[in-house]
């Protein structure tokens, strides 16, 4: 029998983690590493799991390698706060690394709830996650967004979705919106990468039409117009950000 | 020569507050209201005026209008902690409160500072502000967003500018333009249904109107993102309140407590 650890890290969670970890609590080791939450996210975690750790926030891969170091089962399950493992998927990983894949890593579909609709179009589904993986083989790598893991040999994947209950106001989105879009802008400029009016005013627009058109948003609806209209602003706003960072110093007024 | 108080509401603006009392050290008082800030916004006021009264935050008109209550003189000026009031601008005011002219309130041009740039378009210039008024005949507007002063009377403008340092980053930029629409979409949660076609004509037309219509490509590239935002802001405000519509009359009681 192979085991699991399941891994979440978390910040003011409490309207979520409940229902994530009732979702995970199968796994042969459930893993909590919280950070600066102000609300109940670590007692509702409680509950669930006596492997709960407060530590300080720092940084996405940091604070998973930290889960990581705590696991001693085989196969590791990366999950999210807002991302629910179904019972059909459950049972797939289960009966999957019993089977001793020759596989080190599986990614996994996800289905994203946005605004009230299961969004199935829009380059957001399937769109394969990496979130399996055998312990010994893989780390978290250190980008600032979209943070990954990284897996030694062939990665697999697998037959049942995840689902994602992303932002439910858009004044969330927006929230995170405005914090990633800091954070890539400030990864691209590390990277030496400089933005003028012309990847503010093309990238977003070739966006769009990517979702809206190519990948059929169209057919999500109001949602997946909404969708794809804001991720259109999401690439502007982090060439805009991009262009901001080369050409303001701090303003400290 | 009429006396002049000048009123001013903060919440934590330590980093801002020292620098726009500075520019009206010269008025006869300077009352601060404060929302129980954490910094040390009371303790720089403290240098400048013994007139402070720390109270909990009741909204942006009522905490005005208390402000308002407090000052003792004939004349009143209204500041935000970010704006500063320049030398021609402060000198114009000594000169129309000794005067005693025909007016009862005026309104000041501010000019804005936006990711390194002065804003001269956009319609973000002049930006008329009723700011300067005869304490008896005003009364403070109870719209959520758009606060703002009543005066009863004959209303001028002065020349000078009012600066103001509001923008202190684009991330910063996005997170009044997330908060001003929410409370822009509560305000009109009740002015029909929204189309999704909204989402699309409603920022594009804000867009151009700044940027062709008030000359916005004049300011360069923080007049394009200037103008980006105000689209953003358009397109986040008819989504909310198609969101709103279609959510139930207690989510949106929620969302209306959450904002009041």
């Amino acid at each position: 029998m192979s085991t699991l650890a399941v891994i979440v890290i978390t910040r003011n969670e409490a309207d979520n983690i409940g229902e994530c970890l009732a979702g995970a609590s199968w796994a042969d080791e459930l893993i909590v590493i919280d950070s600066q939450s102000t609300d109940a996210t670590v007692e509702i975690a409680r509950r669930y799991t006596d492997q709960v750790y407060v530590e300080p926030w720092r940084g996405y891969a940091e604070n998973k390698t930290m889960a990581l170091s705590r696991c001693h089962s085989d196969w590791v399950f990366w999950l999210d706060a807002d991302e629910r493992i179904t019972g059909p998927l459950a049972e797939e990983i289960r009966r999957l690394i019993d089977s001793q894949p020759v596989e080190n890593g599986f990614r996994v579909a996800r289905k994203a709830y946005f605004l009230g609709r299961w969004i199935r179009h829009c380059g957001w589904y399937p769109g394969y996650v990496l979130r399996l993986f055998r312990r010994s083989h893989g780390r978290f790598n250190g980008r600032l967004v979209h943070e990954g893991v990284e897996v030694e040999g062939a990665c697999g994947r697998l037959k049942n979705s995840l689902l994602h209950y992303t932002d439910r106001t858009l004044e969330q989105y927006l929230e995170k919106f405005n914090r990633y879009t800091t954070l890539a802008a400030q990864e691209l400029h590390g990277r030496g990468r400089r933005a003028g009016a012309a990847s503010f005013l093309l990238r977003p627009l070739h966006q769009f039409v990517k979702m809206y058109v190519i990948k059929r948003g169209f057919l999500d609806g109001v949602e997946g117009l909404a969708l794809c209209l804001l991720s259109a602003h999401y690439v502007a706003a982090k060439y805009a950000k991009l262009w901001e960072l080369s050409h303001c110093v701090e303003e400290k007024k | 020569m009429s006396a002049l108080s000048v009123a001013i509401i903060t919440h934590n603006e330590a980093a801002r507050i020292r620098a726009c009392l500075e520019s009206v050290s010269w008025a006869d008082e300077i009352v601060v209201v404060d929302a129980e800030s954490n910094d040390e916004t009371v303790s720089i006021c403290r240098d400048f005026t013994d007139r402070i009264f720390v109270r909990p935050w009741p909204g942006f008109a009522k905490q005005k209008q208390f402000a308002l209550e407090q000052c003792r003189n004939e004349w009143v000026l209204s500041l935000d902690a970010d704006e500063r009031v320049r030398p021609e601008l402060a000198a114009e005011i000594q000169r129309v409160l000794s005067a005693a002219g025909p007016c009862d309130g005026y309104r000041l041009a501010r000019r804005s500072y936006f990711i390194g740039r002065w804003i001269r378009h956009c319609g973000w210039y002049p930006g008329y502000q009723l700011r300067l008024f005869k304490k008896d005949r005003t009364t403070v507007s109870l719209s959520r967003v758009h606060e703002g002063f009543l005066v009863e009377g004959r209303i001028g403008e002065l020349l000078g500018d009012l600066d103001h340092y509001s923008h202190r980053s684009l991330a910063d930029s996005l997170e009044k333009m997330n908060r001003y629409s929410t409370l822009e979409a509560l305000d009109r949660l009740e002015r029909g249904r929204v189309r999704p076609i909204d989402f699309i004509t409603h920022p594009l037309s804000a867009f151009f109107r700044k940027y062709i219509g008030r000359s916005g490509y004049r300011d360069g590239m923080p007049g394009l993102l200037l103008c980006w935002i105000s689209s953003l802001l358009t397109m986040a405000v008819y989504m909310k309140r198609w969101h709103w519509q279609r959510s139930t009359p207690a989510e949106q009681q929620a969302a209306r407590e959450r904002h009041w």
